[in-house]
């Protein structure tokens, strides 16, 4: 046979080939959607009254009609699930239930048996014919398996067997709500029950096959719990009963979340219920209606809470399972109570009382808190990137008409931004922070915002210029923010603290060592010099340590960034009272003077030494001490890169500074040095209150009375630690008025005790 | 030469099982041909029925002028006639809406050249309803004389036409005297041959039927050329598919709801609903089928799920009305709940399908049709 016939023979196959399943296609699409057709009809008939004889043959002979499409397939496991007899004591409904799940299963392990073999078009009609979701995406695998060099890979098939899974996750929740409504517009009956009831069970219990070629790590636990349904209970033993089974179905779904999912959706749970007594505030006064609007969000945010913990519910059971058992069930109670008390208009005290508890509960129990951890200049990238995430899907949604997931994404926006752009611009720019908020839901009085927009299904134009809007809010509050943590303003700060504290452990060392000059002293230099060391050597073992115990606080967030900000102010104070307050300085020196005379007056070497190199350290470590602490407050506000630039270049300094006064002896301006770092300390001090000021406001713990009328440039907050609220306006100038005040005191100290001297002097003896 | 005797018998293997194919793989535009002709054809006898409406209305309107506008004379001298031009006008309504704009209704309204018709003729709401998701009717209808009869107060078909030949808007009709009602009841008796409990206590309006049926007739005329100018895309009609099929949902919804109380909202608003529901599915169906032979040679499988869904909609709906008649019209809820379950359950799966043929076909989905893009004719 020469190669052209070859070719033309095996041309002619191919093209029989692609002809030959034309007839056995048409034949599996009708026989499944006769299937199908027969069993919701038999349901309906069941419904309606009429009883069939023989009806669960009836089913398994259904659904034995497919077995000759899967019977050939290599992987017996669509045929096994085919082949699996109905559970005799069920009822008719509960048979129809199982066996219209049973179909979908089967159609997905034939759709991957089919990839796995190279039917690709095999692959396509399976998969067609398995029941999709509402907003199910489907572009991508279909694509997939449209391109022959692709569709055969190992990595399609997980992609198809996730994205069943996703599918039938989504289906799963989808008639767990229609049963939910069943039950509540009292439309279900034991029938209606038993029915969903074994479709969403058969549904959740995804064959061990799929779950394997989907390479999920955690297998789903097998869901087996069955509704305590009563005909003859009363309504709302019927709802609880169908709530409680929910959560046990819902906590079996396979977990299908990224660990960057699981994150963000926490996130966005603890978001969620604390926006819920805020939005109620806002929409309801004294138990009376005010704005529908910020009620709807209110009741919204509230019903997401409870949507999420269903969602979460899988990823927790599998890694906190005895904090899942123990307080799962007081979580979703308390959420439903939250749900009542919005629909009852309950007074807001008692809304924020729950509100608080169940934020305990996720911040105390699960670990989980509404602000990203880690340090607020990559907090505030990743949530910008977040926002415009979401908002880019909302958009796109509401484009494709899917108004639903449009809202549901603008919320995903919405928390993000409130939690954790509005919260920090709201003390810098009221005004930014209140339109930009605005922007997201009802707008202004010249512009719609996005949720009244998509509420009233806009045209797209018109929607289109909400989002644009929004982000381009949301780029102006970036700006601030970006300002507010700029890495100069951070190395600056870094620079300034360290050189500081390190001048002035450089001058005391000078002034220590200037009278020990010469040979006879050299072990006492040695001394103080070896204890200088060791306090670098513990300053860094304490930044670490600090950084440490910081980092593990971490999740807290800026309330840790306001409590450290506290003691970083606190040193501030201190340092600012060592330059104008002489007693400090005098008392400080002369007391590390008269340890190191004293050491050199003790005979035995041993304690000599230790008390020199006890001199040395004190005198290191005191600055070092504070040096660490304090940086550890600009580690938590800006970059990290920052902090290393400035604290290296004021090394670099100290060096310098250093060599040129131990090593050449040379005779600096000490004075003037300290005073000129002093005047950058005491600036540094009023930025900083400033800064704690607003800290304090965004995390509540300050009100924020805004100034709407003062209108000031960035760098007032900056430089100054201004910003336009009456707090961030009055509490920062306080630290000039306490500077000035100590420098009047020491003073009026000093010229009274000089006038007093003088006047001894002149009085005769 | 055996070597050329199997490859001659695959091929003849071959082209026997995919004749079917080769059929299906016609040209593109021939096979959206089919949407045209199917929507000419329809707008074409609507546009008869327009025009038939017209002539009824005129001649309505002549006997109301004969009698110097005078209703009850009208009614005492020629009620019978007046009684003859109502049910032809009502005739022509059936022609032109229920089974004409209904059963093109998907296509029209899902697509940017003719949804403006759409609100304007069958969707648009009076401008005190109206949101931007049901927008307001532009339709301004004067009388002859320049009295103003609807300004910006709902559709054509359903705020007009409909209220005025079946009486059900007081402002669009004429109450008559007792002694020309007894006249008229007495005549309608005669001529049907049979004792009526009460009848008519109100004629329509001439002028409102003048204006309207005139109205109506250029707007059909303008459409049609429309019809007859357009040259169907497949994204514009892979669009009409993915915005329309959802609409089956708000369909069955009122559908439901009217199952809920068969007795207040009338059998009328779940029969409505129903022909709605069949008419708007049949011409997505009819654009569908011509969709399809172009993605069956690259997914016949999903080209086979597509056919069937539309086919199954249709026949869904069929069973739905046959199921419900069974029951006297008296289904339990369940079986209401579980229908509309079903109906939403097609309805879900379609629209990722559709846009998974967009893909396959690389045809990017128009945005849905809305009155802010849509060509409002004369403003080309």
């Amino acid at each position: 046979m020469n190669r052209v016939s070859k070719k033309i023979i095996l041309l002619a196959l191919w093209l029989a080939t692609i002809g030959l399943p034309a007839v056995s296609r048409a034949n599996l699409s009708g026989d499944f959607h006769g299937v199908q057709s027969r069993l919701n009809d038999t349901l309906l008939d069941i419904y309606s009254g009429e009883s069939e004889t023989n009806l669960p043959a009836q089913i398994s002979s259904s659904l034995a009609a497919l077995k000759p499409y899967v019977e050939g397939y290599s992987d017996p496991a669509a045929a096994d699930v085919l082949d699996e007899p109905l559970p005799a004591q069920l009822s008719s409904a509960g048979q129809i239930g199982i066996a219209r799940a049973r179909l979908e299963h089967a159609a997905a392990l034939a759709m991957l048996q089919c990839q796995k073999t190279g039917n690709y078009s095999g692959a396509q009609q399976w998969r067609a014919l398995i029941t999709l979701p509402q907003f199910a995406n489907g572009v991508d695998s279909a694509m997939l398996l449209q391109n022959p060099e692709l569709a055969g890979k190992p990595e399609v098939a997980q992609t198809l067997a996730k994205e069943y899974l996703e599918w039938e996750t989504m289906r799963v929740r989808q008639l767990l709500d229609f049963l939910q409504q069943q039950v509540a517009i009292k439309a279900a009956d034991q029938n209606v029950v038993e029915a969903n009831e074994n479709e969403i069970i058969t549904l959740a219990s995804f064959p061990a096959e799929l779950v394997k070629i989907a390479g999920l790590t955690n297998n789903p636990a097998v869901a087996t719990a069955t509704i305590a349904w009563n005909d003859s209970a009363d309504q709302k033993q019927k709802v609880d009963a169908v709530s409680t089974w929910r959560d046990e179905i819902e906590s079996t779904l396979p977990n299908l979340l990224s660990a960057s999912d699981i994150g963000r959706m926490q996130r966005l749970l603890a978001r969620c219920v604390t926006l819920v007594p805020r939005e109620y505030s806002h929409g309801v006064a004294d138990g009376k209606l005010i704005i529908p609007l910020e009620l709807r969000e209110a009741k919204q945010f509230a019903d997401e809470s409870q949507m999420l913990v269903n969602q979460l519910a899988p990823v927790w059971k599998q890694e906190q399972p005895k904090v899942y058992a123990q307080y799962r069930p007081e979580l979703t109670g308390k959420l439903d109570n939250l749900q009542d008390l919005l629909a009852n208009l309950a007074s807001q005290d008692d809304l924020d009382r729950l509100g608080k508890q169940i934020s305990a509960i996720l911040e105390d129990k699960f670990k989980i808190t509404a602000r990203r951890p880690g340090d607020s200049g990559d907090v505030i990238d990743e949530t910008v990137l977040e926002v415009r995430s979401s908002l880019g899907g909302s958009l796109a949604a509401a484009q494709s008409e899917q108004w639903s997931s449009a809202e549901s994404q603008r919320m995903d926006a919405y928390t993000a931004f409130d939690t954790e752009i509005e919260a920090r611009v709201l003390p810098r720019n009221p005004d930014l922070a209140r339109a930009a908020e605005r922007s997201f839901l009802e707008g202004d009085g010249s512009q719609l915002g996005i949720k009244a927009l998509l509420d009233r299904h806009a045209p797209m134009e018109q929607l289109s210029a909400a989002y644009e809007h929004t982000l381009s809010e949301l780029a102006q509050c970036t700006e601030l923010l970006k300002v507010a943590v700029s890495p100069a303003t951070i190395g600056f700060t870094a620079f300034t603290i360290v050189a500081r504290e390190g001048l002035e452990a450089i001058i005391i060392l000078t002034a220590l060592l200037a009278g020990l000059r010469g040979v006879e002293y050299a072990s006492t230099r040695k001394g103080i010099v070896g204890g200088a060391w060791m306090g670098l050597l513990v300053t860094a073992i304490t930044f670490w340590l600090s950084r440490t115990i910081i980092h593990s606080l971490i999740r807290f967030g800026e309330k840790l960034e306001a409590v450290v900000s506290v003691f970083a102010v606190i040193i501030l104070i201190i340092v600012t009272n060592w330059v104008f307050h002489r007693v400090y300085w005098v008392g400080w020196n002369s007391k590390l003077r008269s340890l190191s005379k004293s050491a050199q007056d003790v005979q035995s070497t041993r304690w000599e030494w230790l008390a020199l190199l006890g001199v040395g350290f004190l005198t290191v470590y005191r600055e070092g001490f504070e040096m660490a602490l304090f940086l550890q407050s600009l580690l938590l506000e800006g970059s990290k890169k920052a902090v290393m630039v400035g604290s290296g270049i004021a090394v670099l300094f100290l060096i310098v500074l250093g060599a040129l006064t131990f090593q050449y002896g040379v005779k600096l301006p000490y004075r003037k040095l300290m005073v000129l770092t002093g005047l950058l300390v005491v600036s540094i001090m009023i930025t900083f209150i400033g800064s704690t000021v607003r800290l304090f406001q965004t995390v509540n713990w300050l009100p924020i009375h805004p100034v709407y009328t003062l209108h000031f440039p960035n760098w007032t907050g900056l430089w100054l630690g201004l910003y336009p609220s009456w707090e961030g306006l009055l509490i920062p100038p306080l630290a000039l008025v306490y500077v000035g005040g100590a420098w009047l005191f020491n003073r009026w100290r000093s010229q009274k005790a000089e006038s007093g001297l003088s006047a001894a002097r002149t009085t005769p003896a | 030469m055996k070597n050329i005797l199997i490859a001659g018998f695959c091929l003849l293997l071959a082209s026997s099982s995919s004749s079917a194919h080769a059929d299906a793989v016609t040209n593109d535009s021939q096979s959206l041909d089919a949407v045209k002709t199917y929507l000419v054809d329809i707008v074409q006898k609507m546009d008869e029925a327009g025009h038939d409406f017209v002539t009824n209305a005129a001649a309505y309107q002549a006997i109301i002028d004969n009698a110097q506008g005078d209703y009850n004379k009208a009614a005492m001298e020629h009620g019978v006639e007046l009684g003859e031009l109502v049910k032809k006008m009502q005739a022509d309504f059936g022609i032109y809406h229920n089974h004409g704009y209904e059963t093109v209704e998907g296509i029209v309204a899902g697509t940017r050249k003719m949804v403006w018709f759409d609100n304007y003729l069958d969707g648009g709401v009076p401008a005190t309803e109206a949101s931007t998701d049901s927008p307001e009717s532009p339709l301004v209808l004067r009388a002859k004389d320049g009295t103003m009869i609807s300004n910006h107060n709902g559709n054509l078909f359903h705020y007009v036409i409909e209220p005025t030949l079946w009486g059900t808007r007081t402002f669009f009709l004429k109450k008559l005297s007792p002694e020309a009602q007894a006249k008229l009841k007495e005549e309608y008796e005669a001529s049907l041959n049979t004792k009526l409990n009460a009848g008519p206590v109100a004629l329509p309006r001439a002028d409102v039927l003048t204006a309207a049926s005139i109205d109506c007739a250029a707007k059909l005329d303008e459409l049609l050329q429309v019809c007859k100018d357009w040259q169907p895309g497949l994204g514009e009609c892979i669009g009409a598919l993915v915005w329309m099929t959802p609409t089956l949902n708000g369909y069955f919804d009122d559908w439901r709801d009217s199952r809920y109380n068969p007795v207040a909202t009338g059998h009328y608003v779940a029969e409505s609903r129903v022909l709605d529901m069949k008419g708007i599915m049949y011409s997505l169906k009819v654009t569908c089928d011509a969709i399809l032979p172009q993605l069956q040679p690259k997914n016949p499988g999903l080209a086979d799920q597509l056919k069937f869904e539309y086919d199954n909609i249709l026949s869904f709906i069929d069973r739905v009305e046959q199921r419900d008649a069974k029951n006297g019209y008296r289904m339990s809820i369940p079986e209401i709940e579980e229908l509309a379950e079903q109906a939403k359950t097609i309805t879900d799966q379609l629209q990722p399908q559709l846009r998974q043929m967009a893909a396959i076909l690389n045809v990017e989905v128009p945005e849905k049709p809305t009155l802010v893009t849509a060509d409002v004719p004369g403003q080309k």
